[in-house]
């Protein structure tokens, strides 16, 4: 019996990746109106009702992350669709990088997407508290907003090199 | 080292085992291969995840692939011969391995973490997140430990292989 159940537990681990996708992220049922929190860029504070009007990406992401890195990546490769969208791409560092020490922000950015420093609607910092209480209480390393215009979410999803076809339909417009 | 190989050559000169161990070999390596870099991919294993291989874990893949096709002939044959096999070291390097890549950075642990919080309060704030950080910053040496457990298993169980000859005598 020993063998069998052995094998049973190893199908499990193999068919229990595929349910991490199937659970929701959201803090909230979808649609739903973000909160204005604010967070740091450039040693400034902002808030994102700055952005209302604009369809925005909001990606909360701590700097140990792997996917993380895989996503910064997989978001450079598309800088020439980012800069044709216009869609704001608000990449932020976990408040106090989601609880576990890390490389600041500007130095993960440095070392794994250099480029993206140039596009206009690309922009970086801290979240702040409040901004994790509100979007992020599970504490996910890795977990995105896509806002439309009149500030509602409209998808919330984790691992933009795996979900990139969603981020790209949501800033081509056709998403919904 | 000696105590393995002497294991092997006797498990070997039967065909059967040798052909178990190439198919084990292949499966593993494919299952290593597609989830090994499940930390890149928010625990989401498949063929997509080949794409993030790099050399690391392609030579981890193949070490504890190795290892475990090596271990199922072993453990087949001495099943088939009637002794105890030596599983629970075998299953750990295994759990260990495939597990670590794909709790990473994926949602599941602090899902899980949040679910028995709930139960345990005492489990949670930033438990979850310190497991995380903890397996994410410390793949090599968890796959080490991994590819060691695998090789204790594999001499536990050649060990095991060479008594049951002795016995024969």
């Amino acid at each position: 019996m020993k063998p069998i159940k052995s094998i049973i537990f190893l199908l499990l681990l193999m068919v229990q990746p595929l349910t991490a996708w199937s659970f929701n992220l959201s803090p909230q049922k979808l649609p739903f109106a973000i909160p204005d929190a604010g967070f740091t860029s450039q040693s400034k504070q902002h808030s994102l009702a700055e952005y209302k009007g604009h369809k925005v990406m909001l990606w909360l992401f701590s700097t140990w992350c792997h996917t993380c890195v895989a996503g910064v990546k997989a978001m450079q490769k598309k800088q020439a669709v980012w800069k044709k969208t216009g869609m704001v791409i608000i990449a932020l560092r976990n408040f106090n990088n989601g609880g576990y020490p890390g490389v600041d922000m500007p130095t993960f950015m440095q070392r794994f997407a250099p480029r993206l420093k140039n596009l206009d609607n690309w922009i970086t910092g801290e979240a702040s508290k409040r901004m994790n209480q509100d979007l992020n209480q599970k504490k996910f390393p890795d977990i995105y907003f896509l806002i439309d215009e009149k500030g509602w979410v409209r998808a919330v999803n984790t691992a933009p090199n795996i979900s990139m076809n969603l981020i790209l339909k949501f800033a081509s417009g056709t998403s919904q | 080292m000696k105590t393995i190989f002497n294991a092997l050559k006797i498990v070997f000169i039967i065909r059967i085992y040798q052909r178990i161990s190439i198919i084990s070999f292949a499966v593993f390596l494919l299952l290593y291969l597609m989830t090994l870099p499940a930390s890149y991919t928010g625990g989401y294993s498949s063929f997509d995840a080949l794409h993030y291989l790099n050399p690391t874990l392609i030579g981890f893949s193949v070490l504890m692939a190795g290892l475990a096709a090596l271990l199922m002939s072993l453990i087949i044959y001495l099943i088939k011969q009637g002794q105890k096999s030596s599983k629970s070291s075998a299953a750990g390097g295994i759990v260990i391995g495939l597990l670590a890549p794909m709790l990473c950075c994926s949602p599941i642990l602090p899902i899980a973490i949040g679910i028995i919080a709930s139960l345990i309060p005492a489990l949670g704030g930033t438990f979850g997140v310190h497991l995380q950080g903890f397996i994410a910053t410390h793949q090599i040496e968890i796959f080490i430990t991994a590819s060691l457990l695998l090789l204790f298993a594999l001499y536990q169980n050649a060990k095991k292989v060479i008594d049951g000859i002795r016995c024969h005598i």
